[in-house]
C-alpha cells in the first residue's frame, strides 16, 4: 500500500467514527502516536518526510482501525451521556440558584421595625406568641403604637413543610380591643420567602384600650391571641 | 466509571432532582394531590370530593366540607403534571333556601355551583348575559355544577339568572342578577 | 519471528492488562514495551492497539486520563481498574490452563499421571 500522509490517514480513520464529539480526542491520540514514532525514526537517522511515511505505514489500515474504533464509540450511548450530564447540571444550577437566593433573602432580611421613626412611637411591646394553623406557624413578635393612632402588629410566619410551596397567608384574623371595638381599616406588608416578615397596620386604634385581641375563626381553624398593651405609657412626655 | 454507568448514575440523580424541582415549583403528579395540598395550604378542608369535571385548563373539583361547598380548580402544568388553580375555599350555604349557589370566573372560564336543599328540584337552568340558557339535570350527592367558556373578548357570558324546576316544570326558585 | 495476528488477538487483553498492572502507560509506550520485552516477537500494526484499548475502557477494565508524558507533551494514559485487576487474574489463570493443555498435547507426555 502506498504510504499515505498523516492527514489522509487520520481523516480516513475519523470518517468511520459516528459519534462526532469523540473525534477530536481520537485524532489527538492517533496523531501523537504517529509523531512519537516519527521522532524515533528521525533519531535513527531517517529524514522527516520518510520518517513520517514510515510511521503512518506502521499504524496499519486506517479503514480497519476506524471501523473497529467506531464499535467502541456508540453514538447513542454518547449522546445519552452528554444529554443526561447537561440535564443534571441544569437542575443542580437551578436548585443552587433558588435555594441560594432564598437563603440570602433569609439572612439579609430587614428588621421591619426600623421603618417606624423612633420619635413617632408611643409605646412598643415585645411579644412572643406563636400559633399554628395546618402547617403554618405564625409568630407574633412586636406591637408598636404610633402617635398618629396607627397600631402596628409585627409577626413572622413560615411553613413547617420546608421546601414546599403554597398560598401566602391571607390574613391573621379580626383585630379587636378589650373595649369592644373592631378594626377594619389598615394595610399589611409581607416580605415573603422561607420565613416571611410581616407588618399589619391597624388605623385609628384606641388610646385607652389596654388589650389587643387577634382572633382567627375560619373553616374550623381557630386561635385567639390576647396581647396586653401599656396604655398610658408614653415615650414622649408631650401630653 | 464507564459511560453506561454514568448514564445510569445521571438517571438516578435526575429522578431525585426532578422531584425536588416539582416540590419547589408547586407541581404534583395527580390532580387530587394538588387539590388536597391547595386546600390545606389555604387553611380549608379537607373536603369530600363529590364530582370531578375536566375542562381545557385542568379540572374542576366539586366538594363539600362541613357547612361549606367549594369548587376548586387545579390546572395542568408541563404536559402531565398538576398545580394549584384558583378558588379553593368554599361558601357557607343557606339550608333554608331551596337551592343556594355561588359562581366565579378565571379569564374566560366560568363556573357556577351550589347545593339543592329542596329535593323536588329536578332541573336547574341558568341564563347568561347574551341570552344563552344552560340546563343541568345531573346532580352529585345534592350538589350541582355549571361550567362554560366565553368566546374571546366577549363579555356577555356573565351569569344573569337562575331557575330551579320540579318534575312538572314548575319553578321552585328563581333569582336574577 | 512474526506471530499471526489472529493468534495474538486472543491474548491481547492479557498482555495489555499485565503491562498496565505494573504502571500507567500511554499507547506508544505500550507498543514499545511489548516489542522490547518480547524481543520483537510481538509486532502488530500499531494503530490496531487503540480499538482494543478503547474496548477495555468501555468494559471498565481500564480508565484513561490526560497527563504530560516523558516527552513533555500531553498524552492519554491508561490505568488498570480494580475490575481490570480481577480480569487480569482470571486471564492469567486461563492462559496457564491453556498453555499447559497445549504443552501436554505437543509435549509428548505419554502418560499425564506417569
Amino acid at each position: 500500500m502506498p504510504s499515505a500522509d498523516k492527514e489522509e490517514f487520520l481523516r480516513e480513520v475519523l470518517s468511520h467514527i459516528r459519534f462526532s464529539l469523540d473525534r477530536e480526542d481520537i485524532r489527538y491520540e492517533l496523531e501523537s502516536h504517529i509523531l512519537d514514532k516519527k521522532d524515533d525514526y528521525i533519531a535513527e537517522g531517517y529524514d522527516p518526510k520518510e520518517a513520517e511515511q514510515m510511521a503512518v505505514a506502521d499504524m496499519g489500515d486506517p479503514v480497519e482501525i476506524g471501523v473497529e474504533l467506531n464499535k467502541q464509540h456508540n453514538p447513542i450511548i454518547g449522546w445519552l451521556w452528554m444529554i443526561t450530564n447537561a440535564m443534571v447540571v441544569l437542575f443542580v444550577v437551578w436548585h443552587i440558584f433558588v435555594l441560594g437566593s432564598q437563603l440570602l433573602r433569609l439572612l439579609f432580611q430587614e428588621n421591619l421595625l426600623n421603618d417606624i421613626p423612633k420619635e413617632n412611637i408611643v409605646y412598643q411591646i415585645d411579644v412572643d406568641e406563636k400559633v399554628k394553623i395546618d402547617d403554618t406557624v405564625i409568630h407574633f413578635t412586636h406591637v408598636v403604637y404610633e402617635k398618629n393612632g396607627d397600631l402596628n402588629i409585627f409577626f413572622k410566619h413560615y411553613d413547617t413543610r420546608l421546601w414546599g410551596t403554597g398560598w401566602s397567608l391571607a390574613g391573621i384574623g379580626t383585630i379587636e380591643d378589650n373595649l369592644g371595638n373592631e378594626y377594619f381599616e389598615g394595610g399589611s406588608y409581607a416580605s415573603g420567602g422561607i420565613i416571611s416578615n410581616c407588618r399589619r397596620i391597624v388605623r385609628n386604634f384606641s388610646e385607652e384600650a389596654d388589650m389587643l385581641i387577634i382572633s382567627y375563626d375560619y373553616y374550623n381553624r381557630k386561635y385567639r391571641v390576647e396581647i396586653p398593651l401599656k396604655a398610658g405609657d408614653t415615650h414622649d412626655q408631650d401630653k | 466509571m464507564t459511560r453506561t454507568n454514568k448514564i445510569i448514575r445521571n438517571a438516578i440523580f435526575l429522578v431525585v432532582l426532578f422531584l425536588l424541582f416539582m416540590w419547589r415549583s408547586g407541581l404534583y403528579f395527580t390532580p387530587l394531590s394538588a387539590h388536597e395540598s391547595s386546600e390545606r395550604s389555604i387553611h380549608y378542608g379537607p373536603s369530600e370530593v363529590v364530582h370531578v369535571e375536566d375542562f381545557d385548563k385542568g379540572k374542576y373539583i366539586l366538594c363539600r366540607y362541613d357547612r361549606w361547598i367549594s369548587c376548586n380548580t387545579v390546572n395542568r402544568a408541563l404536559f402531565f403534571l398538576w398545580r394549584f388553580g384558583n378558588q379553593p375555599t368554599g361558601f357557607e350555604y343557606d339550608a333554608t333556601k331551596p337551592i343556594d349557589y355561588t359562581w366565579g370566573s378565571s379569564y374566560q372560564y366560568y363556573k357556577l355551583y351550589g347545593i339543592i336543599n329542596d329535593n323536588r328540584v329536578e332541573k336547574i337552568e341558568i341564563t347568561l348575559g347574551n341570552g344563552t340558557v344552560l340546563a343541568q339535570t345531573e346532580f352529585y350527592d345534592g350538589l350541582f355544577l355549571f361550567t362554560w367558556k366565553a368566546e374571546d373578548n366577549d363579555d356577555d357570558f356573565f351569569f344573569k339568572g337562575i331557575r330551579a324546576f320540579d318534575s312538572e316544570g314548575k319553578i321552585i326558585f328563581q333569582e336574577e342578577k | 519471528m512474526k506471530i499471526d495476528k489472529g493468534f495474538i488477538a486472543g491474548s491481547t487483553t492479557l498482555l495489555l492488562l499485565s503491562l498496565l498492572d505494573e504502571a500507567d502507560k500511554y499507547g506508544y509506550e505500550i507498543i514499545k514495551e511489548l516489542e522490547a520485552r518480547s524481543d520483537k516477537t510481538f509486532q502488530f500494526k500499531e494503530g490496531t492497539l487503540y480499538p482494543v484499548l478503547h474496548k477495555l475502557e468501555k468494559e471498565g477494565y481500564v480508565k484513561s486520563y490526560m497527563a504530560i508524558g516523558d516527552t513533555g507533551k500531553e498524552r492519554r494514559y491508561y490505568q488498570i481498574t480494580k475490575k481490570g485487576q480481577r480480569q487480569l487474574a482470571e486471564e492469567k489463570k486461563k492462559w496457564q490452563i491453556f498453555s499447559q493443555s497445549v504443552n501436554k498435547v505437543i509435549g509428548g507426555e505419554v502418560n499425564a499421571f506417569g
